[in-house]
């Protein structure tokens, strides 16, 4: 309550000086200071983005910089460097309310140290001393402090100093080699930088409960951001997102990337709605979003099957139904109101986003396509497969006819009045004429003709008649 | 002269010396905590990070602060602890970085050692680099009245 107070009564002071806009991102400043400094930031004087990254924060305090600082926003050891021990502050806010985790990066020497040393000398560093000048309120210290905690990889007895310090809200001992023996500090509590999260949140309790540096998302790459609907935090190996309507979940790897490409949250897909987790068969990973699904599939590649084909290959079973996985990403047809997608075994597509949404298995889905597919003859699909009446074969109608297929006559496409008169008067696969031995083709410039297994069927164009031959 | 003894580890103090042996309750059920000492000719203060700070603020140019900090039984066999007995600093192992917090005018030196199959850390803060050679006695001094069991 005092630091809501607070952050009221700074805010305010704020206002009264700025625009609307500059107010609100300044008002958000204000709150990340208030939790990473408390009081700190009340009673000292300084800006409120300096009191971002805690007490000691300048070159001359003395203390070592965060590696995100210095590592590209990456908190982890730089590389070439080992983690030589950690200490702990209790009760941080910025995790929680439970120990914060500070593991010293140490760069590994490039030549030995001196009989009973453990440091060797500044030109076998390998880094180079120096204040952190990455223009942000992190001024510590790099590569500087010839010291070492010394639970960590105590097999390496000799290093240099402090490169930078990692942080976590999990202990060491569970993802890094290091002991369990605890130092503790309470004084660097506050200790942060612009790269690291500024406060406790949905997001950060959930990325600590899945482990920290040991998750699957390995170790934070950013700050957590507001993303174009609800948060975003981007890790060495994926994404996590939280909004209070969807949850919290992460997006590994390639489909983290897929996602961002395709929009992000601003995108078609929205917010996710599940991790990523495993396919069932095994063989790729795939993540939920409010409005549709990344697969991946190694050999396949990844993509997206979003509204209004995603709710169709749902109801097929997705990747353990017919069509398999999608092998491109969904996509308008040419006349930019449709929709289509490719899968392993077959299609969807749909006339419009509003229209009712069909499937097709290959070899009838190739050869619709092959036709022209919707801008075809034959126009949009108006059934998912069905099975002709005979028992050989199946068949999905179009706007304009059929496509059908059977083991003994392969896959014909036969559309306008031949069509009528072949299923009207012939009773399609199981009448007279049988099936169709070849698509509707063109005899001359006034004849269309469709063959069959049993007879020949001839469009005049000028009468529009139909005839059997 | 009196005698502070907790741990396992045992320190008769000098004139104008204060020694402090503590342990701290653990907060992760994985957690391990052992003996921490903290040596030094002039006033601690109630609260202190492991290895002083909280206390290094506070010197003044003829301060010395002696820290023990103890590791796991599993460190005493590894590499970086091969180290055995209590070491004797030299004026040539203090230098101003040498420090957990590298603040102006100090200077640090740091060993790691066991003995038994205690496995430590010692860290020795000076209040004046320049002054290391009058300052270094007084860490022998004291650190001759420690013993570890």
């Amino acid at each position: 309550m005092l630091t809501t107070t607070l952050v009221d009564k700074a805010a305010g002071w704020l206002e009264r000086r700025t625009s609307r806009r500059t107010f609100l991102q300044r008002v958000a400043v204000v709150g990340s200071a208030m939790s990473v400094s408390g009081l700190d930031y009340v009673l000292r004087p300084g800006t409120a983005y300096a009191s971002v990254c805690g007490s000691g924060s300048t070159c001359a305090s003395g203390w070592t910089a965060l590696c995100c600082t210095v590592n590209h926003g990456v908190n982890q050891c730089p590389p070439g460097s080992f983690a030589g021990g950690w200490w702990k502050a209790d009760g941080a806010g910025l995790c929680g309310g439970k120990a914060r985790y500070y593991i010293d990066c140490h760069p590994r020497c490039q030549c030995g140290c001196g009989r009973g040393q453990h440091f060797c000398a500044q030109h076998c560093w390998g880094c180079t001393p120096h204040c952190a000048h990455e223009g942000t309120c992190d001024e510590r210290r790099v590569c500087h402090n010839v010291f070492r905690y010394g639970q960590c990889n105590q097999h390496i007895a000799c290093s240099g100093p402090v490169w930078c310090r990692v942080i976590s809200c999990t202990p060491p001992w569970k993802w890094d080699n290091c002991s369990t023996s605890s130092a503790t500090d309470d004084h660097t509590r506050s200790h942060n930088a612009p790269c690291q999260p500024t406060s406790w949140s949905p997001l950060q309790a959930r990325y600590r409960a899945m482990g920290s540096q040991g998750s699957v998302l390995g170790p934070s790459a950013s700050t957590e951001y507001d993303a174009s609907r609800g948060r975003v935090q981007r890790f060495v190996h994926g994404r996590m997102y939280h909004s209070t309507a969807t949850g919290t979940h992460y997006l590994l790897g390639a489909l983290a990337t897929h996602y961002v490409h395709n929009g992000d949250t601003g995108g078609p897909l929205g917010l996710p709605t599940s991790d990523t987790n495993h396919n069932r068969d095994g063989q790729g990973t795939h993540n939920f979003f409010q409005h549709g699904a990344i697969y991946y599939r190694q050999g396949v590649g990844t993509h997206t099957v979003r509204e209004p084909v995603y709710t169709a290959w749902l109801k097929t079973g997705r990747i353990s139904g017919p069509l398999g996985y999608p092998t491109i990403d969904t996509a308008h047809e040419d006349d930019g109101i449709g929709w289509r997608q490719r899968f392993e075994h077959g299609g969807i597509s749909s006339a419009s986003t509003q229209a009712e949404v069909f499937y097709a298995l290959d070899p009838i889905w190739t050869t619709w396509r092959h036709l022209g597919g919707p801008a075809g003859p034959l126009g949009h699909l108006t059934t998912d497969p069905l099975p002709n009446v005979d028992g050989l074969g199946s068949h999905n109608d179009t706007e304009h006819g059929t496509v059908t297929t059977s083991p003994a006559t392969g896959t014909h496409g036969v559309w306008g009045p031949i069509f009528d008169s072949w299923s009207g008067d012939y009773d399609r696969e199981s009448g007279r004429l049988g099936h169709p031995t070849t698509d509707v083709y063109p005899v001359d410039d006034s004849h269309d003709r469709c063959d069959f297994e049993r007879g020949s069927l001839v469009l005049d164009k000028s009468t529009g008649v139909v005839s059997r031959q | 002269m009196t005698s502070v003894h907790a741990h396992g580890v045992a320190i008769r103090t000098l004139d104008g010396w204060e020694a402090r042996i503590s342990r701290r309750p653990p907060v992760e059920p994985e957690e391990r905590t052992h003996s921490v000492t903290h040596i030094a000719n002039f006033p601690l203060p109630a609260r202190r990070g492991d290895f002083g700070s909280g206390a290094v603020e506070r010197m003044a140019r003829d301060d010395v602060l002696v820290v023990l900090v103890e590791f796991g039984s599993d460190s005493a066999g590894t590499a970086l602890f091969a180290r055995r007995g209590l070491p004797r600093p030299s004026i040539a192992d203090f230098d101003p970085r040498k420090l957990q917090r590298t603040l102006p005018g100090q200077s640090g030196g740091q060993w790691f050692f066991h003995t038994g199959e205690r496995a430590f850390s010692l860290y020795v803060v000076l209040g004046s680099h320049h002054q290391r050679a009058r300052l270094l006695p007084k860490v022998h001094a004291i650190l001759d009245q420690l013993t570890i069991d």
